[in-house]
């Protein structure tokens, strides 16, 4: 039994964890762009962390479900409906054979994921499940969801299901009320001149539309280099914000390759990349330069919350899957 | 007479070499490191880090996820939740740093590492750069060819693309820079970038000079190794015409 794909969205693709082992062969990570979203979309389906999930744009798909299915919805706003039925955003859903999930409207965010009980039954590729565009591979069919696609479900749900049903939980995103993303220096910061540093700290960078899956560009003040350097090309990661020779600043994302010949200035934490990840083009914003040890508090934060709500949704879908 | 020539040669050599590498350890974020010997293009800082890279996945740190070598700088990489100190592990990488320099002042290639044959065809019919880069170094383009095909070139990284592999050095007569625009460039092609040669594993926009084509598929996605070549390989290209060209591509998508 599969969930069939009745209108594609903008960018849907099949994401996990990213593909780990391959970055000496060239092989780029991949994987989905908010790590917080799609896990808690998997903590929502009570799947275990790195399972496959899809991750949309809006314009949303609309997906109609063959076989009834637990969902976990997370990230974006994209006021999604099960048929007539609105769902508020980071919930849990059982969805009856015969329903559709679409998406009427762009409320916040950028990237959805959709994540259902039990994963999909495809390919593992290379160690993972994402989608490789640039190279065809991974995912579902190394491509983006089209029309007409049936992507087969892993797990049947025992129990009839007659009608869609909400849980009543709901997973927030790291209540964090600040505004800036927070970085930490990169290998090449010492050779911006000291101008350029106090530009970047004191200046709003834009997000520029031309900015995707592989990487964010900026519009800011032209930032300098004390003297001009050839560099080699060196290793990258995701979150690495490189100097461009026009002076604008370029943050690698989840489809970034695995080196770059760019100065690496800055580095953006790891618990901001899901802000990242959820900006729409045009928003303005600062960066703010952080220590090391202000970057793994708070990411442990983010992970602890999350795991203790993996705990308490797993055990009471459980009960009620029983 | 023969043991003065050595002499010098490695005399020579530790001159070069060895006062310019300075290894520098440092995070890049919460789960990465980065070792830099700061050596630019150079065959030797490059064997330097093959032999690191070696080392890592021999004896792997607690957490260690991969290790990514590049030109002259190598990125380990630690479970996402292993949020232990990186500053915990740096002697123990500087340790494996300090050794991986004298195994390579001694060893000039990796053990265990291949020299791989990739066939190539230089036929203008498959719409080459040579013409253009016999006008801008005032050889003939068969001369150009004879040039590519005389040298063993290192496998130094693999980057940009799945399997595409930076190679070199390549003879100063033929090193010509980047063209200045990138243009469409078809898998298989094998190009020309400063000291470095390279073969395109995909289509894709590229700026290389392309002297010729491959017919072997660098990049199999469905492979448990799915590129055919891997850092610190030594590769020799072949010349092939036309036809054993169009044979052999035949008989690769076959497969």
């Amino acid at each position: 039994m599969s969930i069939l794909i009745e209108k594609a969205g903008l960018l849907d693709t099949l994401q996990d964890e990213g593909r780990i082992g391959f970055q000496q062969l060239g092989i780029n990570p991949n994987g989905h762009m908010d790590w917080e979203a799609a896990k808690m979309a998997n903590i929502l389906a009570a799947n275990p962390q790195g399972t496959a999930i899809i991750e949309c744009h809006f314009p949303a798909p609309i997906l109609f479900f063959q076989a009834a299915a637990l969902v976990g919805l997370a990230g974006a706003d994209f006021e999604a409906c099960i048929d007539d039925g609105n769902i508020a955003p980071n919930r849990t859903i059982l969805v009856p054979a015969g329903a559709r999930l679409l998406f009427r409207k762009k409320k916040w965010g950028e990237r959805l994921y959709i994540a259902v009980n039990g994963g999909f039954n495809i390919e593992h590729v290379l160690g993972s499940y994402s989608t490789n565009l640039k190279a065809c591979f991974g995912g579902w069919q190394g491509r983006a969801l089209q029309k007409g696609d049936g992507i087969p479900l892993k797990n049947a749900i025992e129990k009839a299901v007659e009608k869609m049903e909400v849980f009543p939980w709901f997973l927030r995103k790291g209540a964090d009320n600040n505004i800036s993303i927070r970085v930490m220096h990169g290998p090449e910061w010492k050779l911006l001149t000291e101008a350029s540093k106090e530009k970047l700290q004191q200046t709003q960078f834009r997000l520029l539309p031309q900015s995707d899956r592989m990487a964010y560009r900026w519009m800011g003040p032209e930032l300098k280099l004390e003297n001009n350097m050839e560099m080699v090309s060196s290793p990258v990661v995701m979150g690495t914000m490189q100097l461009l020779p026009n002076g604008r600043l370029l943050t690698l994302m989840a489809d970034h390759q695995t080196v770059g010949g760019y100065p690496r200035v800055l580095q953006v934490i790891k618990a901001d990349l899901p802000k990242l990840a959820q900006m729409p083009f045009g928003s303005s914003i600062c960066f703010e330069i952080v220590e090391m040890a202000v970057a793994k508090k708070r990411l442990t934060a983010m992970e602890k919350d999350l795991r203790l709500a993996a705990m308490m949704i797993k055990e009471q879908l459980d009960a009620y899957l029983r | 007479m023969s043991t003065k020539t050595i002499y010098h040669k490695n005399q020579s050599r530790l001159l070069s070499h060895v006062p310019e590498i300075k290894p520098q350890l440092s995070a890049l974020s919460e789960n990465s490191l980065l070792v830099q010997l700061h050596a630019g293009i150079s065959s030797h800082a490059n064997r330097c880090i093959q032999h690191l890279a070696k080392l890592l996945k021999e004896n792997a740190l607690p957490g260690q996820q991969e290790v990514l070598p590049a030109y002259d700088s190598l990125l380990i990489v630690f479970k996402i939740n292993f949020l232990g100190n990186i500053h915990d592990v740096m002697p123990e990488v500087g340790w494996l740093v300090e050794k991986a320099l004298s195994v390579a002042e001694t060893e000039e290639h990796l053990s265990g590492s291949a020299i791989i044959t990739i066939p190539v065809c230089y036929d203008p019919l498959l719409r080459n750069d040579l013409a253009e880069m016999g006008n801008q170094t005032g050889l003939s383009t068969n001369e150009i060819m004879q040039i590519h095909l005389s040298r063993t070139y290192q496998v130094f990284m693999l980057g940009f693309l799945p399997g595409f592999a930076y190679m070199g050095e390549v003879d100063p007569r033929i090193a010509l820079s980047r063209k200045p625009e990138p243009m469409p460039v078809k898998a298989g092609a094998v190009g020309i970038a400063g000291k470095q040669t390279g073969i395109y594993p995909l289509g894709s926009p590229g700026g290389w000079n392309i002297v010729g084509y491959t017919p072997c598929r660098m990049f199999n996605a469905s492979q448990t190794h799915p590129t055919l070549l891997q850092p610190g390989n030594e590769v020799r290209f072949e010349s092939i015409s036309l036809s054993e060209f169009k044979t052999m591509k035949h008989h690769e998508h076959l497969d």
